[in-house]
This record gives C-alpha cells, sequence and structure tokens, in this order.
C-alpha cells in the first residue's frame, strides 16, 4: 500500500450501524480490502461511508486493530503477534462474533484469521449441546435422526459419555 | 447477537481438528451437511496443510501406531495404537504405502489393498485387479503400489506395477495398472515406458500431483539414477531432471518433503545430501537442504530420510536408520533426538494429515456394492495369483506339508489343488491360516454343510475382528476350494 503513504493525511468517515461516526486516516482504512475498494472506485473520501452491520463497540475495536497494524512497520511481527493475542484476550463470544462478522463484512483478512481462531480454539473442546448454544443454532434433528448420525459418527465420541 | 453467515462458520470450523468436526455434525442438520460437503472438506484439509496442523505420523511396528506431530516438540511423544484399521492383524504382513490428504494407502500379506482414512475411520477396500497377460508361463517376481491425488480430475489414483518373470527366458514383463476412486475400478496403462522402477524398493513417492520412483541404469558411463515420474493426471511417464552433482557416484532415493520432491544422495561413508526440487519440474530449482559429513553432526549414519519440517519450519525431522528419529535445526546444523514411548521400530513411518475426506465413489453406494460383493468372490484368484513370495521353496514346503497338514482330507484336497494349480501360487500365510480353519471345521466339512459353514465363518470373522482383511467369501471359498 505505497500509495496510501503519500495521503497519509487524508481522513474519511465511517458510520456505524448505530449512527456514530468515525473519522479514520486513509492508511489505517486501506486494512480493509472492502474500503481500499470503495476508494478506489468513484467513492470520494468525502462521503460518509454508512457500514449498517457494525456497531459502535465493534468497529471501535475494528479500527484499533487497523490502526496498530497500519502503523506497525512489517519488522515488527512479533510487537504485532502479541498486539494480536492481547487484542482478544478476555473477549467475550458476542464480541468475537461481532468482531469476526465485521472483519468479514470489512474484508480484514488478519482480523478474520485471529478472531476466527480464537472461537474456533474456545469451540474445539466444547461439547456440542454447548456449541449449539454458543451459536444460536436450533437443533433441527428428531431424536432418532440425530441418534443415527449419533451412531455414524461414534468415532467422534470416544471418551465421551 | 449476530448469526453467522456460513461462510463465517465454514472458516471457523476449518480450523477444529476432525473429531470434534465428527461431533458437531451433531449441531444441526445444516451444520451437517456444512461439514459433509466437499468444499467444506477441501477448505478444511487446505487449511491443515498450509498451517502444518492436525498432522501425524503414522508408525508401522507389531501395529500401526499414530503420533501427533506437534507432540514430537515434547521429550517423549505419545503413541497411540491404531486398533481400529481395517486390515488389524498380528502379523508382520501389513503394509503402508503412502498417504495423501488424509487417505492412508495399507495393504496385507494375502494383497488386500485398502484405503483408509485413520481419522474419519472410513474405509475402502479395493476390488480385485486380475494380472492381465497373454497365457504364458511366468513367474510373479514383485509389485509396488504408489497413490496419491489427481487434481485434474478430482480423484484418488493407486498405481499398481507388478513384473513378471518368463519361465523359459528369464526376460521381465510389466504391468500398469491405475484404481480410480471415483470410478472405484482399474484400468491398465498401455503406454510404454523404457524405465520401470526397481521393485525392490519402496513405493511411489508423491509430489505434484506424480508419483516418482528411482530407476537405476547401466549405461556406457557407469551405473546413473533416474528419477521417473508418473502423471497422475494424465497418466503419463515422465523423467525429472536432476541437480547438477559435483559427484555422481550416489545411492539415490526419492521423498516427499513439505510437497515438494526430495533427493537423498547418499554416498556411503562420506556424507549424505538433501536436496529439494522447490518448484516442479524445473531443475535449476534444486536447493540443497542439508550436507552431511560421515562422521560429523550423526556419529555415523546408513540412512537418512527426511520426514516433514516443523511448525515453524526451522526444524527437519529426520528418519536415522530403522530406529531413530531426529530433530535437525536447519539453521544450527545441529540434531536433537526424538522419543516415542513404547515404540522402536521407526522404519516405516509415514506423514498424515488429519481430514475429511471421504472414501466414496462417484457410483451409486448400491451398484457400487454389489459390484465389489462380485469382485470379493474374485479375490481368491488375487490370493492365489498375485502372491507367491515362496514360489521357489514351494514343492519343498509341500514336502514339509506332512507334518503341517493333520487333517488328511484337507491335505489331499491341498496337495490336489497344487497339482492343478502348477502356475500359480499361494501366499503362504493364507495357508497356514486357512487349514487352521479348516481344522475347526473339519466336521462341517464333512457334511458339506455349507450354510452352517458360513455362520459358522461370519462368527469367526467377527471374533477376530475382520480377520486380516479377508472376508467370509474369502475364508469359505478357500476352505472349499481345499477340499478339491
Amino acid at each position: 500500500m505505497a500509495s496510501s503513504i503519500e495521503n497519509n493525511n487524508e481522513k474519511l468517515t465511517l458510520k456505524s450501524s448505530d449512527g456514530e461516526e468515525f473519522l479514520v486516516e486513509k492508511h489505517v482504512a486501506l486494512q480493509s480490502t472492502l474500503l481500499q475498494n470503495m476508494l478506489d472506485s468513484d467513492c470520494s473520501s468525502a462521503d460518509v461511508i454508512p457500514l449498517p452491520k457494525i456497531d459502535a463497540r465493534t468497529l471501535a475495536l475494528v479500527l484499533g486493530y487497523c490502526k496498530k497494524h497500519a502503523d506497525a512497520s512489517s519488522s515488527k511481527q512479533g510487537e504485532l503477534n502479541s498486539f494480536d493475542s492481547e487484542f482478544l484476550k478476555d473477549m467475550d463470544m458476542g464480541a468475537l462474533f461481532n468482531l469476526v462478522l465485521a472483519a468479514n463484512f470489512m474484508e480484514i483478512k488478519g482480523l478474520l484469521d485471529i478472531a476466527a481462531q480464537k472461537i474456533a480454539d474456545t469451540i474445539k473442546d466444547k461439547p456440542h449441546q454447548e456449541v449449539r448454544e454458543i451459536f444460536h443454532v436450533e437443533n433441527d434433528y428428531t431424536p432418532e435422526e440425530e441418534a443415527a448420525v449419533r451412531e455414524e459418527n461414534r468415532w467422534a465420541f470416544e471418551g465421551f459419555p | 447477537m449476530s448469526q453467522l453467515p456460513e461462510e463465517v462458520i465454514a472458516d471457523i470450523l476449518s480450523r477444529l481438528p476432525v473429531k470434534p468436526l465428527g461431533q458437531f455434525k451433531l449441531v444441526s442438520i445444516p451444520w451437517r451437511s456444512l461439514i459433509e460437503s466437499p468444499n467444506f472438506v477441501k477448505l478444511h484439509l487446505n487449511r491443515s496443510i498450509d498451517t502444518k496442523s492436525n498432522q501425524a505420523l503414522i508408525l508401522r511396528e507389531e501395529h500401526l501406531y499414530s503420533v501427533d506431530f506437534d507432540s514430537l516438540d515434547g521429550p517423549v511423544a505419545d503413541a497411540a495404537k491404531l486398533d481400529h484399521h481395517p486390515l488389524r492383524c498380528q502379523d508382520y504382513g501389513t503394509e503402508v504405502w503412502g498417504s495423501c490428504n488424509g487417505i492412508v494407502c495399507l495393504s496385507n500379506s494375502l494383497d488386500t489393498v485398502v484405503l483408509w482414512n485413520p481419522s474419519t475411520r472410513r474405509s475402502r477396500r479395493l476390488p480385485y485387479a486380475p494380472i492381465e497377460f497373454p497365457n504364458q508361463p511366468r513367474y510373479f517376481v514383485s509389485r509396488v503400489y504408489g497413490f496419491g491425488y489427481d487434481g485434474v480430475s478430482d480423484d484418488y489414483k493407486l498405481v499398481r506395477i507388478v513384473v513378471l518373470k518368463g519361465r523359459e527366458d528369464d526376460s521381465l514383463h510389466y504391468e500398469v495398472k491405475v484404481y480410480s476412486l471415483r470410478s472405484n475400478s482399474w484400468h491398465r496403462v498401455e503406454e510404454k515406458f523404457p524405465h520401470y522402477p526397481d521393485l525392490n524398493r519402496v513405493g511411489g513417492v508423491l509430489a505434484s500431483g506424480n508419483l516418482h520412483w528411482i530407476v537405476n541404469e547401466e549405461t556406457e558411463r557407469g551405473k546413473t539414477n533416474l528419477i521417473v515420474s508418473f502423471d497422475l493426471g494424465c497418466e503419463e511417464y515422465g523423467l525429472v531432471p536432476q541437480p547438477e552433482f559435483t559427484h555422481p557416484r550416489f545411492y539415490a532415493d526419492v521423498e516427499a518433503l513439505g510437497g515438494c520432491l526430495s533427493l537423498i544422495c547418499n554416498y556411503y561413508l562420506t556424507h549424505i545430501d538433501i536436496w529439494v526440487m522447490k518448484e516442479y519440474g524445473v531443475k535449476e530449482s534444486w536447493t540443497k537442504l542439508i550436507s552431511m559429513a560421515q562422521p560429523g553432526t550423526l556419529r555415523s549414519f546408513q540412512n537418512v530420510r527426511p520426514i516433514g519440517y516443523s511448525k515453524s519450519g526451522g526444524q527437519l525431522l529426520l528418519q536415522h536408520g530403522p530406529l531413530k528419529l531426529l530433530w535437525y535445526d536447519l539453521k544450527r546444523k545441529t540434531c536433537k533426538s526424538v522419543k516415542i514411548r513404547d515404540v522402536h521400530d521407526l522404519s516405516q513411518v509415514v506423514m498424515c494429515v488429519g481430514s475429511l475426506v471421504s472414501l466414496k465413489s462417484g457410483r451409486g453406494e448400491r451398484e457400487r456394492k454389489k459390484k465389489q460383493e462380485q469382485e470379493e468372490k474374485n479375490i481368491l484368484i488375487n490370493v492365489v495369483y498375485v502372491y507367491q513370495p515362496v514360489a521357489q521353496f514351494m514343492p519343498h514346503m509341500l514336502d514339509l506339508s506332512q507334518g503341517w497338514f493333520p487333517v488328511n482330507g484337507v491335505q489331499t484336497g491341498a496337495i490336489s489343488y497344487w497339482k492343478k494349480k502348477q502356475s500359480s501360487y499361494m501366499a503362504f500365510h493364507a495357508w497356514s491360516l486357512v487349514l487352521k480353519f479348516a481344522m475347526r471345521w473339519q466336521k462341517l466339512l464333512a457334511k458339506e454343510d455349507c450354510s452352517s459353514l458360513c455362520t459358522e465363518a461370519l462368527a469367526l470373522r467377527e471374533a477376530v475382528n475382520g480377520w486380516r482383511g479377508l472376508n467370509t467369501v474369502d475364508v469359505v471359498c478357500l476352505v472349499l476350494l481345499l477340499l478339491g
């Protein structure tokens, strides 16, 4: 993103779903492929860019992540890694879900990676009933179907009641 | 809380090992469809390969074992016994031919071949493939398998090369057959090739959609090593360009390393070089990864084989002779030994990634089952024809058999069967096993009570857990044939 450095001082405005506006430096916004594409096309940086799916709290987190990664030079990978793990530490599932959704929508690959990995690590050792609750998924199996699928995948349940 | 779109759920789930994914199929019907969808299976596989996660070593000692690759960093790794594999048995006949995308290819001493996904415990037994040659007396010499993925037709393929020797003139004859999982059938590769692999060596090594073998050829300048390739996509042979060697006289071997083809040059008593071809087929991309002088980093070595890179890529896992595994630090050029609890023989080590790849073929399952049943009936011929490591000793064995076959009827039957089928041979293992069964069933046999025999065979087979990969039909066929 060499081009972004020349226009370091340019700023753009992002608007969260709950109406809060965020003034963002362009090179920070360019961490997001979505925003990059918008800026590359006709979209003028004077416009307010609405992000209808992302609330203010999440957007603030996302922009914090983007700023850190945009400002850090590539030589500081170790520092970024520790920032990343600290960034997600103690975050509850709801916040993580919002973050992963925002990262997916705004196409911020690094953030999507760490948030999805954090969720995966959290659910890895949980029983499927709990995972169902975490993801707010309705169990649409009949008891018979569920028993059949369980039987088919018996290998996966060794050591589980 | 927001509902996540399917692509995000897929992204999250693709980061999990196979076991929780098996459990999470129970979350809901859409989750199950997602986890079983071919796209998700590929996403999961590719992520595991890219991030070097879900990796395991499959070891064969007396049994098959699996060792979590990440646990090899610790002082002592634990091996889990794989007592659920489809050819489970106590003998030493199970061979591991290779692994690709989480599927392992195994054969047993009766040359039954299975593809097996140790993570999902699914397996598929391959249909019988006759050796088709014009009807001339030939000895079976050997056979070798190579297994891999054909990205062109999105298919898994197994290549079998059989060598037969002419009885009269000692000439060598080769047959190459390819099994396709998609069609669940074998077909013959007609193309002739001037360089056949040295079949006393290991199975084909997979890299970039090609299987590879080393061929030693006598030329005017002495012995040379050729790297022969077989493209699983177009099913054609080729020769792989080699690096420029300063000293051309060495014992060569190929291995797959991190998706690349690797060449091991063993200059006995002096040193070993390990090369990697970074870009497949490009001669200039050969890079010397390791050069170890002897004696040097390792006090002495006969054979060193690369197995895989550590997660960080800074270390290389090496197999050193049949008893040792080592981490080789690529920067510091130092070695650290790797211990695996209770496993001592490390001569057969295969890297395997945990995957959800299924072994379903393209055909309808019912049609497939019917076909397989038919083929299983033919398997006896496979046993008799293909497998005869004791060919030269067979007459001698038959002489000894007076002491071996205490059941008179069976003995006479067996001998007359041998006389009738002089050109064919059966594995000695199969003999002794079947005879053991035959003795148990002597009474049933005398009455020619086949249905009781089948029931008995089923019960027995159940009791011995799949009995070395033989199925009921095989067992009954063998026993009945012994009766003559």
